[in-house]
Parts: C-alpha cells; structure tokens; sequence
C-alpha cells in the first residue's frame, strides 16, 4: 500500500490549504440544522490529517465540512456537524444513559446496536427507503448479515421483519478478527522453521502452544478474548461440522456451493460461537486460564506497536488494526501476516444508528448524513483514512482496491513511470501499449510479465456483485469469466502488492495473507465467519469469567512474606506497647520513689 | 481633617452592614468544591453500593452488592493481593527511601537542596509516560511482565512511589533534634541503640505519612500494574473499573466503598502518631 502513503502526503498538504473551512462552520450553527453525531475515535475522514475527496467537480477538504457545503451547494440549507467521539461502546453506552446530551447518530459496534435496539433507545431507519446509496451500494452478503441480527423490540413476542437490525442501522465498516504474526521473529526465538510458523497460523490452538510460550498478546477486551476461547474450546464440534457438511475438504477449505455453505454452514459456526450459557462459558473459561499462561499478555492499544517493534510475534488483532500494523512495519523492513485461522472466526461491522430523540429537520438532515457517508467517494475518503474497510462497494471502491492491491496497477507505474488516471479502462489502454523494462534491462510485453508474476486470484464476488456500473461491466468480456480480465469481481494479487504469499510446508499447499486478505477477506472464508451477537441476560456469567480469567491467585511466595509482614507488625506493636506500658511502670516507680 | 476621618469611617461602617470580610470566607470556594466533588461523589458511591436496580429502573434498597462481593472468591482474592502489594510496596519505599532521606537531610553529606530535587524528580514527568518508558527498560533487561507479572509490577510501584516517601521523610529528618541526638551518644548509646531509641521514634511521623501516600494509592492504582503485568495481575482498582465500565454499578460501587472504608482504617491507625508528634515537624506535608 505504498501508493496510499505518496497520495495521502499530496492530499494533505492539500487539507492545509483547506484548513480555514473548518472555523467557519461555527457560524452556521445559528440559522441552520445542528447535528450532534457520535463516533469512535479516529473513524472518520476529518480532522488535521484528512484527507479529503471529490464529488464529480467539487472538491470537498473532509468528511464533516464536506458534507455542510455540499448541502448547503445543493440546497442552499445551513448545517452544521458537532462531532464528539468516545473510546470504548461500553463507556458509551453508560455516558448515554447517565448524560443529558442527546445525539442524532451515534455508531456502535455490532453488539452494541443490538443491545441498545433491544432496550428501545433507536428508531427504525428504513435504509432502502431513507438511504439510497446504501441501499444500492452495500452488497446483498452484508445485508443479510445485518437482516440475521433480530430482536422483539416491540415486545409483542413476533419478531418481524421490521425487527431486524438492518432496518435499525446504517452499517459503516466491517471486519474480522484473526492472527496476526511475525513469521521471522518466531521461527528465530523458537528456532524452528519459518514454514512451520506461518502453518502453525492457521490455527487458533498455536496461541495455546507451549511451542510458542510468551510470543502472543491478546485483547484485554472480554467479547474479544471470549471469542478466542470458543473457537477453541468447541474446536472438535467445529471440525466436525466442517466434515459432516460436505463443503470443505480436509483442510476445511471451501470446495463446494457458496450459497450452499452461506445458508447451511453458517448457522452452525453462528451457534456455536455465540454460546454463553453457564456451562459453555465455564468451559471456555478453562481454556482462557490455560491460554494466560502462555501469552506474553493482554493489551489494550500496545499491540501494534510491539508487533511493529518486534517485542511479541502474534498479536489478537481487527482487521483494520492489522492493516495499519503491516502498513507501518513495512516501513520499517519487517514483514508480518494476518490470518483468519481455518476453522473461521469472527466478522464484526459498527454501523450508524439513531436515537428516539433524532426528530424533525434534524432526522432528515441525519439520514442525509448517512446517505452522503454512504456515497462511495466518500466512502473511499473514509477508507483511506481510518484503514477499515467500507460497507460500500461499487466502482469508485473497485478502483480504489485495484491501485492498492492489483499488482498491473504496479505495472503501470513502471511502464508509465508517474501516476496516471487510475481507471480501469486507462490502465488497460496504458499497459496494451506499454513495454516493462525489468531491473535487469531487458523488456518484455505486458502478458510476458504478468506470467513472470505468478500472481494469485482472488474472488471477492459477495463484495462486489450487483454493486457495479453497466459501465464498468462493459469493460469486460464476458463478465463472468475466470480471470480478473474478464470477470470484475475477480482481482490480481501479489506478494509485492501486499497480497498472498504462497509457501508448503509437509507436503501441504498454504496461503498467507496480508493487508488485501485484512481488508477483503477472500470469498471462500466468508461461510465459517460468525457475527458474535449481545451476550443479554448471559452477560454476567461472561462478566464473572472474564473477571475469574483477569485475576490471580497470591503466590505461594507472596503469601509466606505476607504472614511473615503481619507477624512481624503484630510482634512490633506488641512490643512497643508492652515498652510504654513498661517505661510507664518505672515511671510511677521512680516517682514513687522520690516521693518517699 | 479630622472630620474626613469621620466620613471615611461612616462609609466603612454602611458598608459594614452588608458585608464584613471574614477570613474564613476564603475557605467558601473550597468548601464548595468539596461538596460538589468529594461529597457528593462520595454519597452517590454510597447509594448505589446499598440498591439494586429494579426491573422499572428505578433503585431499590438492597444488599445485592454486598453479597455478591463478599460471596465472589475472585473479588475477595483481588483485595487480598491488592492489599499484599500495597503492603510490600509500603515496606520496599520505605526500606529503601528511609536511608536516601536521612543521608539527603545530614548536612555533612548533602550541602546541596539540588540533590533533594532530583531524587524528587521523577514526580515531575507524567506517571503513564514513566510507566511505558519502565515498561521498555524491563523488557531490555530481559524482565517481562507476562512471565513474571508481580516481579514487573512491584519494581515499577517501587519507582513510582519512591519520591513520595523520601520527600516526607526527608523534612521530618531535616528537622530532628541534633542535640538530643548528641545526649543519646554522651549518655552512652551505641550507634545503633541511638538510632532505635532516638532517631526512628523522631521520625516516626515522617514514617507514618510516607506509609499513607504509598499503601492506598497502590491498591487503587491499576495503570501500573495494567501496563507492566501486561495485564495479567489485576489490583482492586481494575476490577472496580471493569465493574463500572460493564454497568455494573451497584457491584463497582460497593467494592469503591470497601476503598473509601480501608481508607478510613488506614487514617484511624495513623492517627495517634500524627496528633503526638507531628505538629511542628513537617510531616502534616501531604
């Protein structure tokens, strides 16, 4: 993702230049519409470091001011955005129900929402009525992962269709949570081979590995960690699952219908992963007590920077947090992976949601908000900036993917040796006419270097497919063809690109991924990944466990010297009150004496 | 002239009918301070600890808090070890920071307050920022906090909490009775008959307020522990965050509350020394 650094350089000078805007909008908030909008820390294109974007021929320098001035050139209305952040959804969610200030859009993680659905705090959105960019830009998969989250929240005891939490909320980024690891730095600590490590990492028990005692760190976040612990408790069930559906093949790769895998497999990982009952939580909790042994620890935001400084070798890690880890140890020449282990995981989304108190001018100004997020511009600002990955597909996302991750947009640099128009079309017309000239001198044409790559295909057809322009598609072919020229839902990757490595190890064949597996999990990983729902009512067993798993008992050590510390306190004060009463006593004594 | 005199103290005297500055009304803002952030905090801690919240939302009287803690083996456990390093962290500063300040306050040896101040100066730089830079410097040395979590932990509370004993017990030695020390040699102590007998019931007060700026401030502390155990040893202040942070408010409160008692406890026990001796020797500092 090199290109993305050189661009963000440019573009933030740019944003200086900018930088005035950003005061006036105070003055607005007077006359016009103020929206109070809610959002994690450092999750929007804003602020000093924006990036900024353009909508046809306006230019806009963020997120926020873009989005008042490109009402205010559309409709001539005054809005104005008070932007307030908060660093975890827990503190969230106690801030909203203890404070006064009232948001119009608030965006919490998946459970969260839920949760926060459930107790009647939001009102329906409606976003294929209210918010049609999201309706026609986010793909039919993260739909219905949205639509698979439901709860009576009317409490009539019929969970409808209106109860579902895509009607509640205006899904924003999504993601997983995998391994992410330090080939190198592991094999040499534990002087075993590089292959066997990056093999090890395709599966949640290693963390469990005495093999590879004090390498990993883990969240110090207890949904996160929980769901660490499940995958590896109910191991057995899982693989039986795998085995039983007659998807996967034996190394629980998909090999059968994706539909098929979507509809049938999922609902089994979904169970299984969303256990919290007394005795599920009770198992997991053996399992995490025995995992705190043989961690390096629990972190809370240190993670990617010790994976980045090489102080551990895996690290429990988001997606987007991953990204930016590979991103920043690349530049410093160390080379890390991310992987989602075989037996799947974890994908988790935050999305935008609307308190009952968002009414009026206000709501349809926030439901403008969601739509103008959910513009595929403003989307890739978004993406650019926070490193997660957009809800939104389309066109504008497709050739954002392909600069970052397509390895003939490098091509193109080479042949074209500066930056030219990214889209796809021109690529094609560039690299048709174009010669690479290799390091060594020689040239060839374009197809002679695409062979030499070696590059991997990645499907991302549940990302994309029905997102597209009739333009785009007419680029190609025959849009379902089998290679990235032909099928748009298909792209290149290579190693150089921040894409898949390719390596075997005792006669099996893996795949390593990196920033483009982070950021877009390939197709066929997508049926073993769960959404890990609001625990409800079991919260409290979670609560104790994580609580039990947290705290220690006092080393035998430790409890020797503190009896020896209360002994000796106990002996002292013994003896200096025996001494006063003693010194008194002669006192009394001499005075006595005296006297006589 | 003499009736300007008059005027001036007929003015003072209307304006005396509304209102005569009395010193202790510098103490107004303070006192409002104090209701507003320490009392009332402190009530709000007291309700929740003793209610429940009802299934309306509403709070009820309960003793749901109580029974959760003292039934929890964890929540009990955390307290005992929290307790242990507070202890530990206690006797460790003061073992180490009682000869620093004795040295520091012997004029023979320290001609200079400059010394004073760098031994105090690590209180100058944020403790977050010291405890990553601890946090760099013991992994260097090869001391990981995952592997030995009470290790890392009870170094890094020795080094935050250093300067605060050498401090107070550096102006109560300062200040020790030169003369009677001198009394103790030519009636024939030994050296270290002098020291039992003189020196360390002088300073006694200088010992206790060092020991109450270590020992709770410890318990509570969780960022030092957090980030040096690397999470792995949890201290009453972490779990009563985490009780809060999981919106159990009743259960975090409660634990805040058995805090604020041990506290009292604490304050009760020192009081003696503090009120025999302490007047005039610098130990009433903190």
């Amino acid at each position: 993702m090199a290109k993305k650094f050189n661009r963000s350089f440019a573009l933030s000078a740019l944003t200086l230049v900018c930088l005035p805007s950003l005061s006036s909008c105070g003055n607005n908030a007077k006359s016009g519409v103020v929206l109070h909008v809610l959002n994690c820390e450092d999750y929007i294109d804003a602020g000093a470091e924006a990036e900024g974007f353009s909508i046809g021929d306006s230019e806009f320098s963020d997120v926020l001011t873009g989005f008042s001035d490109y009402i205010k050139a559309k409709e001539g209305k005054d809005v104005s955005i008070v932007y307030d952040t908060f660093d975890t959804n827990e503190t969230m969610y106690s801030s909203l129900k203890t404070g006064k200030t009232s948001y119009d859009l608030i965006c919490p993680s998946d459970y969260m929402g839920q949760k926060m659905m459930k107790e009647g705090m939001l009102q329906p959105i409606d976003p294929d009525a209210n918010v049609p960019s999201y309706s026609e830009y986010v793909p039919d998969y993260l739909k219905n992962v949205m639509k698979s989250i439901k709860a009576d929240v009317n409490g009539d005891g019929i969970i409808s269709d209106e109860e579902s939490f895509y009607n509640y909320s205006v899904g924003y980024m999504w993601g997983t949570l995998g391994l992410l690891y330090n080939p190198e730095k592991m094999a040499s600590d534990k002087g075993i081979s590089i292959e066997e490590v990056m093999a090890d990492m395709t599966k949640w028990d290693s963390a469990w590995d005495h093999k590879y005692y004090s390498e990993a760190s883990i969240k110090d976040s207890m949904r996160d960690t929980y769901s660490m612990g499940v995958m590896h408790t109910f191991e057995e069930e899982i693989k039986s699952n795998l085995a039983s559906s007659g998807l996967f093949d034996e190394n629980y790769e998909l090999t059968g219908d994706w539909e098929e895998a979507v509809n049938n497999y999922n609902p089994l990982i979904t169970e299984i992963f969303n256990r919290s009952d007394e005795a599920s939580v009770a198992k997991v909790k053996e399992a995490l007590m025995s995992l705190k042994q043989n961690i390096f620890g629990f972190e809370v935001d240190s993670g990617k920077e010790d994976m980045v400084k090489g102080l551990i070798g895996m690290n429990l890690a988001w997606s987007g947090d991953a990204v930016f880890s590979m991103d920043t140890a690349d530049g410093v020449g160390r080379r890390i992976y991310y992987s989602v282990p075989e037996t799947g995981g974890n994908v988790w989304f935050d999305g935008w949601v609307m308190p009952k108190s968002c009414t009026g001018e206000n709501k349809e100004y926030a439901l403008k908000f969601l739509d103008f997020l959910s513009t595929p511009e403003v989307a890739a600002a978004n993406m650019n900036y926070i490193g997660y990955t957009s809800f939104i597909a389309g066109d504008t996302i497709l050739d954002l993917i392909r600069q970052w991750y397509d390895p003939r947009t490098d091509a193109m640099f080479v042949f074209q040796e500066e930056e030219g128009d990214y889209d796809y079309e021109s690529r094609n017309e560039g690299m048709e006419e174009a010669t690479y000239v290799s390091p060594d001198g020689g040239t060839s044409s374009w197809e002679e270097y695409a062979k030499e790559g070696d590059w991997d295909v990645v499907d991302l057809t549940y990302m994309f497919s029905g997102t597209l322009s009739d333009e785009v598609l007419e680029d190609y072919p025959s849009p379902l063809g089998d290679t990235p020229e032909t099928n748009p839902y298909l792209f290149y990757s290579s190693e150089d690109m921040s894409g898949y490595t390719t390596f075997e190890y005792e006669g099996r064949e893996y795949k390593a991924g990196r920033q483009f597996f982070a950021q877009y999990p390939p197709q066929d990983i997508i049926p073993k990944l769960a959404i890990m729902q609001d625990y409800g009512e079991n919260n409290k067993y979670v609560l104790a466990m994580w609580q039990d798993v947290k705290s220690n008992n006092l080393p035998l050590a430790g409890v020797i010297v503190f009896a020896v510390i209360l002994i000796s306190v106990a002996v002292l004060a013994t003896v200096i009150f025996v001494g006063k009463k003693r010194q008194h006593a002669v006192k009394v004594a001499r005075r006595k004496g005296l006297n006589r | 002239m003499k009736s300007k005199t008059n005027a001036n103290t007929a003015r003072a005297s209307g304006m005396k009918r509304f209102f005569t500055f009395k010193r202790k009304y510098l103490a107004i803002p303070y006192f409002l301070f104090l209701v507003l952030f320490v009392l009332i905090p402190i009530l709000i801690i007291l309700v929740y600890a003793f209610t429940d919240t009802a299934a309306d939302g509403s709070l009820v009287f309960s003793f749901n808090a109580l029974v959760s803690f003292f039934t929890s083996p964890t929540k009990v456990n955390v307290l005992v070890v929290s307790l242990f390093m507070g202890l530990l962290n206690t006797i460790v500063c003061l073992l180490l920071g009682y000869p620093i300040a004795y040295l520091l306050a012997d004029k023979k040896v320290n001609t200079n307050y400059v010394l004073v101040m760098l031994f105090v100066m690590p209180m100058w730089i944020n403790f977050v920022l010291r405890t990553g830079a601890t946090r760099d410097v013991l992994s260097w040395m090869g001391i990981y906090g995952g592997q030995h979590p009470y290790i890392a932990t009870m170094i890094g509370l020795v080094y935050n909490y250093l300067p605060f004993t050498i401090l107070p017990l550096y102006t109560t030695m300062i200040k020790l009775d030169k003369s009677q020390i001198e009394a103790a040699k030519d009636l024939g102590c030994n050296k270290a008959q002098t020291f039992l007998l003189n020196i360390l019931p002088q300073s006694v007060p200088g010992l206790v307020s060092a020991a109450e700026m270590v020992f709770m401030p410890t318990m509570s502390s969780y960022v030092i522990s957090d980030t040096l155990s690397e999470g792995k040893l949890t201290l009453f202040g972490n779990i009563i965050y985490l009780n809060f942070s999981q919106s159990m408010w009743n259960e975090g409160s409660f634990m805040a509350m058995i805090m604020l008692v041990l506290i009292a406890i604490s304050m009760l026990l020192t009081r003696r020394f503090r009120v025999d001796k302490s007047q005039q020797r610098g130990a009433g500092l903190w």
